[in-house]
């Protein structure tokens, strides 16, 4: 009956589906008026420099401007391809991503769930307001700090001597470059990232603890069955939004803890990016690098998105 | 009659009416714009250096001059921003159209594909309006076809016509150390390892020892960490660390045999422990300079000993120079920046002022460019005022005034740019880039202490030392360069090639150094040969065409 009377009068349908849809946005328009400020934001800075990839196609004279600028196809992305670095810099950019998400990723959790436990309101405030303060901290500074430590008379050396160990330019090629990279994101956001979980915790219902209490559960069997079930849905999608950036890391602390023994080796993609687009400025040819990584994080996303679906439907965005 | 005196009123009153509207502007018979109120209202873009030279007595002065000269006033619209931040995003700024009225400049060729476009003006169309930087574009090879026309490049004038060198031409030593022990600075590189050898003895049986008894001393290290360590060595072994005119041809340095050569020898002096292992990741060579932890410096600017390490030392220490060692197969070492006497605006034209094409008044704008490069100007900025800044001696030589001669020598440079002079070498005032002088360099700094094996140990300045040292064969064919026929996208591309290629010789050279790669294995260096040209895709053509476009004869008109 229903496909009988569409296939009829489809133009009808249609007119009432469309006349349908504004009448939802004139009933929601108090919902519609929150949105354009950011949805013009988003059309500004996100959509609207779009057009600016076409660069990564062309040959681009800037004097010029991307029109007329003439067309060289795939030309940048071939000489990436070509260039001996770019396995380095492409296997660089993925060892530096997972291990960050590896690494950075579950600290904030564990340092939100320990403090769930703690007891003493003071002490739990205390902790986390300390474990806070490194977010603040400029990344210049910290990479200037990481420096100075690093040196061969630094405070890392100095502890390295307490227990007998030479000391080490920690600066000094790539050796313990993963090792301040992660220390540091670890450092400097696991409070702050827990503060997210800390209130996905603060809205679980107290009688489930209750209950286990009853049934006699310990505090790790608490854990396990009450706090992680009722933060899950923040963590799946804090992976999933992290997925995403597994390409694209803090490149300023990359380019601040280079120097010339390990420049070309600590290129990850962004940093090649920056120095090849703006302090280079090829424009163009960096345009063409970025638009594959972009291309690439999407092709994560929507993988892992994809996997959790396989997983748990009712936890995936999509 | 009637009609005659008629006739012979008019061309009165038209002659009148020429000869006011020529005396408006500052060149004679040349037509210049009306000005609203008289005034020129523009913004001017520049970066900002340390002291603001908006505050300073000099720029007061010059735009008083400025004035004068041009019959007009001005009212000039500043949008200053430090240094490294308007240095890094000037190509942005470009790109976006974001630029003032005028705007100085910094990225050397970067700029040509703008002028092409009509973004930038062709300043070789308004001549008519210039009297003064044609002078200066007479120094350089080819005159106006032998430079960019959309940029007025950064110009100098070596009045004291010596093809001396400012950095990279000499060895900083500590001379406490060898004359206490006998030693004298190298003259050839044999004696230059034999001296590490004799320092690295000293220091291993502990006769040598920094101010601090724990601190360990090493023979050698770097000035800074933005400088690759091979930068003070490759003159020695006649290469360079870019792209260069060798005498014969264009060729990129860090390939070349040579340059292959003179990184085995550093490595021997890395893996012999001379060099200090922080050569790379310190960030300044000050702190160990002064305090003895390090006996020689062969990569640096030779002013730092001026203003920082002897300044700053602790008692007893003592730094002074000596030119280059020379390595007996490619004999005397060449220098880098041997200027050419006179007028010029250099060989490696980077930096200067351009117009935005858009602009109102382009007449008086290139007319008080023009002017910047008159002495009246540049003169007065380098040396400040007579009998205020410096007076005329007897013996015909300008000095600075007891003002800043009676203060320690390192506090003279920041009394003078107080007063924004620029001899100061921190500040720079008028619209930058104004044009240097030579004289001022040795006017008020104290001479260094230097060696040489005829003079034994001296003073001297490092600006006329390294010229009389290195003497005529040490200018290095790179700093005599032929002239090139590039076209505008040409001279970008190879702007391009120099930038992704260095990048990637310096770090991938510093592993030969510390033995991370292994020199003397010829796969490994043909592997690092490939790498460097494939930071730019046709870095073999691009060379080829470099090369084709070399003006051969105009090597010729080199007159020294």
């Amino acid at each position: 009956m229903t496909e009988a009377h569409t296939r009829t009068y489809p133009g009808i349908a249609k007119k009432n589906r469309f006349l349908g849809f504004f009448r939802l946005l004139w009933k929601q328009r108090t919902l519609v008026a929150l949105c354009v400020l950011p949805m013009t934001l988003l059309f500004i800075f996100s959509y609207g420099p779009m057009y600016g990839v076409l660069i990564g196609f062309k040959n681009y004279l800037p004097g010029f401007g991307i029109l007329s600028s003439p067309w060289v196809g795939f030309k940048h992305l071939q000489e990436f391809f070509g260039n001996v670095n770019c396995l380095k810099i492409i296997l660089q950019t993925v060892k530096v991503g997972v291990f960050a998400l590896i690494f950075t990723y579950p600290m904030p959790i564990i340092l939100a769930l320990s403090l769930n436990e703690v007891a003493s309101k003071w002490l739990k405030r205390g902790v986390q307001s300390i474990s806070y303060l490194p977010h603040f901290i400029s990344v210049v500074v910290i990479c200037t700090m990481l420096n100075e430590f690093g040196s061969l008379n630094g405070l890392f050396n100095d502890i390295r001597k307490l227990f007998g160990a030479q000391a080490v330019n920690m600066n000094e090629g790539t050796r313990y470059f993963m090792l301040f990279y992660i220390g540091s994101a670890i450092w400097q956001g696991a409070g702050w990232g827990s503060i997210i979980y800390l209130s996905a915790l603060s809205n679980v219902d107290t009688s489930l603890y209750d209950v286990a209490n009853i049934d006699g559960a310990n505090r790790f069997q608490k854990i396990r069955h009450v706090a992680l079930p009722a933060i899950l849905p923040t963590t799946t999608m804090v992976l999933i939004l992290n997925s995403g950036n597994i390409l694209s890391q803090d490149f300023t602390k990359i380019l601040l803890l280079q120097n010339n023994t390990n420049r070309t080796d600590l290129d990850v993609i962004s940093t090649y990016v920056y120095t090849q687009g703006l302090t280079m400025g090829r424009f163009d040819y960096a345009t063409a690098v970025n638009l594959m990584v972009a291309l690439v994080s999407l092709i994560l996303v929507l993988t892992t998105n994809t996997i959790v679906r396989a997983i748990d439907p009712e936890q995936s965005i999509w | 009659m009637k009609k005659l005196l008629t006739l012979a009123v008019a061309l009165i009153l038209a002659l009148g009416c020429m000869t006011a509207f020529a005396a408006d502007g500052p060149i004679a018979g040349v037509d210049y714009p009306d000005l609203p109120d008289n005034t020129l209202h523009i913004t001017v873009s520049t970066a900002l250096f340390t002291p603001d030279a908006q505050t300073t007595r000099m720029q007061k002065l010059w735009k008083e001059k400025m004035e004068a000269y041009l019959g007009i006033k001005l009212d000039i619209t500043w949008q200053a921003i430090a240094w490294d931040d308007w240095q890094g995003n000037e190509q942005t700024k470009l790109v976006a159209g974001d630029y003032a009225d005028v705007n100085s400049y910094s990225a050397g060729d970067y700029i040509d594909s703008f002028g092409a476009a009509g973004k930038v003006l062709d300043i070789s169309q308004y001549k008519d309006y210039m009297v003064y930087y044609p002078e200066f574009v007479a120094g350089v090879l080819g005159g106006w076809d032998g430079i960019s026309p959309y940029v007025f490049w950064d110009g100098y004038d070596n009045d004291v016509n010596l093809a001396g060198a400012q950095s990279f031409a000499g060895f900083a030593y500590r001379f406490d150390v060898l004359q206490e022990y006998g030693l004298e600075p190298a003259t050839t590189w044999e004696e230059f390892k034999d001296l590490c050898a004799a320092l690295q003895d000293l220091i291993d049986d502990g006769t040598i020892k920094a101010s601090d008894p724990e601190a360990k001393v090493y023979v050698m290290t770097n000035c800074a960490k933005g400088y690759a360590f091979y930068r003070g060595f490759v003159g020695i072994f006649h290469t360079w660390d870019t792209l260069y005119w060798n005498g014969e041809e264009f060729s990129y340095g860090p390939i070349e045999d040579n340059f292959r050569e003179m990184l085995r020898e550093l490595h021997e002096l890395y893996e012999a422990g001379y060099i200090d292992p922080e050569f790379q990741t310190r960030d300044d060579a000050t702190s160990v300079a002064t305090t003895g932890q390090v006996l020689c410096i062969p990569t640096l600017w030779l002013g730092y000993l001026n203003f920082s390490y002897n300044p700053n030392a602790e008692e007893g220490i003592e730094w002074g120079l000596a030119y280059l060692p020379e390595n007996e197969e490619y004999g005397r070492p060449w220098k880098w920046g041997s200027k050419i006497t006179g007028k010029n605006l250099g060989t490696n034209r980077t930096m200067g002022i351009y117009i935005d094409a858009a602009t109102e008044y382009p007449e008086w704008i290139v007319s008080m460019i023009d002017y910047q490069y008159s002495p009246d100007i540049y003169m007065m900025l380098n040396w400040g005022e007579e009998g205020e800044d410096w007076y005329l001696g007897e013996d015909g030589l300008r000095h600075y005034s007891d003002k800043y001669m009676s203060l320690p020598t390192s506090e003279r440079p920041q009394a003078l740019a107080d007063e924004g002079i620029m001899s100061s070498a921190t500040c720079r005032t008028g619209i930058p880039f104004v044009p240097q002088i030579f004289s001022t360099t040795a006017a008020y700094g104290d001479p260094d202490p230097w060696w040489s094996p005829e003079r034994g140990y001296y003073e001297g300045y490092y600006w006329y030392e390294t010229a009389i040292n290195g003497g005529p064969e040490s200018i290095s064919p790179y700093d005599r360069a032929p002239l090139l026929n590039l076209t505008d996208e040409q001279r970008t591309q190879r702007s391009t090639m120099i930038s992704a290629c260095d990048k990637y010789a310096k770090t991938e050279g510093n592993k030969f150094i510390v033995g991370e790669l292994d020199i003397n294995d010829d796969a490994v260096w043909a592997e690092y040969v490939e790498g460097v040209k494939s930071q730019y895709q046709g870095f073999d053509e691009l060379l080829a065409i470099i090369n084709e476009s070399a003006d051969l004869s105009s090597l010729a008109l080199y007159n020294d």
